[in-house]
């Protein structure tokens, strides 16, 4: 209370901003018997009936519409956030937490395939080992996933001229060490599958 | 005539201090730049509302504690700064490393500024050097 201490009140001891709260709802048991704020809801509800055509005059003014750069703004930024997708967490320092998107992650290992001859990434999806595996076509999850149970499974193309159980061993290895170095994160398994081969 | 009421230090230009911190966490080496988001965004035209609102209605009480640029959200609640940055990394240096260093960046920016330094929060929203995907 003591934070409306300079405020004026009914005669009934309410607050003004009180009655106004509840405009929109009926008349409390209290309000139905107050003369005070029987007085006070009659002025506020003109004061409301007022202010709704006005937001209602506003929402049909074309002057108030965003302009066409502003709605193309807005949705840039809106396909960037969908596209970065959920946060996976790297850490929590005494300054507060680190957390990676889940496209950063993918683009960093399509990078890091890219750094082996003979390799060419495709698709990349990273999960929790313990979350099921969802099939591309369906919905994505949106809970963040757990930065120290990351299960990724990455699909390539690999030149004909390379050995593939080799190729693949040093991809895996290649993957883990430059996730690890970049963002600390120990991968828990890492699915590559070989969809295609490709001539030189 | 001296008066005895002591005098309580109080910032804030908040929006000077954003545009510090842009500044300096965007001039870190191995930060390629402060990337806007929805929540950047939105903020930034809320906060803008209801500021020329507060000054409209509410002249003479101080206007609401948060400011935004691109990648930086600060809110500031009884003398203390909440950061959240959200970034775009060079592949060159250790994402994690850069990530401790910002926050360490923006504790010295905030500290500097006579405030208390709360959470900063640090998103990485791309690590360019990367091929696209």
């Amino acid at each position: 209370m003591a934070m409306n201490e300079g405020q004026p009140r009914l005669g009934c001891g309410r607050i003004i901003d009180d009655v106004w709260e509840s405009i929109d709802r009926p008349a409390s048991i209290h309000e139905r018997t107050c003369r005070d704020c029987q007085s006070a809801r009659a002025a506020l509800e003109h004061l409301e009936a007022v202010t709704r055509s006005m937001r209602d005059r506003d929402r049909s003014d074309p002057a108030l519409r965003p302009s066409r750069r502003v709605r193309a703004a807005i949705l840039m930024v809106a396909r960037a956030e969908i596209r970065r997708s959920r946060r996976v967490p790297l850490g929590t320092t005494p300054r507060g937490t680190i957390d990676i998107s889940e496209q950063a992650l993918t683009g960093l290992i399509r990078f890091a395939a890219s750094t082996l001859p003979g390799v060419r990434a495709r698709r990349c999806t990273i999960a929790g080992t313990r979350e099921p595996q969802t099939s591309p076509a369906g919905p994505p999850s949106t809970a963040a996933v757990d930065g120290e149970d990351v299960r990724i499974t990455l699909t390539v193309a690999l030149s004909s001229q390379v050995r593939i159980p080799a190729t693949v061993t040093l991809l895996r290895e290649r993957v883990g060490t430059i996730v690890q170095a970049q963002t600390g994160i120990t991968m828990q398994q890492i699915d590559i599958g070989v969809e295609d081969l490709y001539d030189v | 005539m001296t008066s005895e009421q002591p005098f309580h230090a109080r910032v804030v230009d908040l929006d000077s201090i954003a545009d510090t911190l842009g500044t300096a966490l965007g001039r870190h080496p191995g930060v390629v730049r402060l990337e806007p988001t929805m929540r950047s965004v939105l903020t930034r035209w809320k906060v803008a509302s209801v500021s020329q609102l507060h000054r409209n209605v509410r002249p003479d009480t101080p206007p609401p504690a948060v400011a935004t640029r691109d990648g930086l959200v600060l809110s500031l609640t009884d003398g203390v700064l909440d950061l959240h940055v959200e970034l775009a990394t060079n592949i060159s240096r250790p994402a994690l490393d850069l990530a401790r260093e910002v926050q360490e960046v923006a504790v010295d920016v905030i500290r500097a500024s006579g405030l208390a330094v709360g959470h900063v929060d640090v998103t990485i929203l791309a690590i360019e050097g990367t091929p696209a995907p």
